[in-house]
């Protein structure tokens, strides 16, 4: 992306970013350090074209 | 299982958990996906894009 000026980053997170379930843990923390990710990245990567977004998806039913 | 807590949320949404009234699925998420994908948010970054029918609004 770099080398080609730009691009766009999509995360996939979670309501899990920020709302506590405390039987699942792990999966919290892991998506609310993905969320901060997309900030940090967006932030260190706006200047060379690259775009980050995150899609935070909640209350699916099974597919 | 699945379609026991399927029917739980079935009757929550319907009670007006989600201001949409539906779970979501799979192409909800696609749609969002393509829309960043063709350019069509070109002036932004660092968006969080909620694909949850409302449910992250508060109310009173």
């Amino acid at each position: 992306m770099l080398e080609q000026g730009g691009g766009r980053i999509v995360f996939i997170t979670s309501i899990s970013s920020y709302a506590a379930s405390v039987n699942r843990a792990e999966y919290c923390l892991s998506k609310a350090a993905l969320s901060m990710s997309v900030a940090l990245y967006a932030e260190r990567l706006a200047a060379s074209g690259i775009q980050v977004f995150e899609i935070r998806p909640a209350l699916f039913g099974p597919t | 299982m699945i379609a026991a807590v399927e029917k739980s949320y079935e009757d929550r949404i319907a009670g007006g958990l989600v201001p949409q009234r539906r779970l979501g699925e799979g192409a909800d998420v696609a749609k969002a996906v393509r829309a960043i994908a063709d350019g069509l948010l070109d002036y932004a970054t660092g968006q969080i894009i909620n694909i949850d029918g409302g449910f992250h609004l508060r109310s009173l």
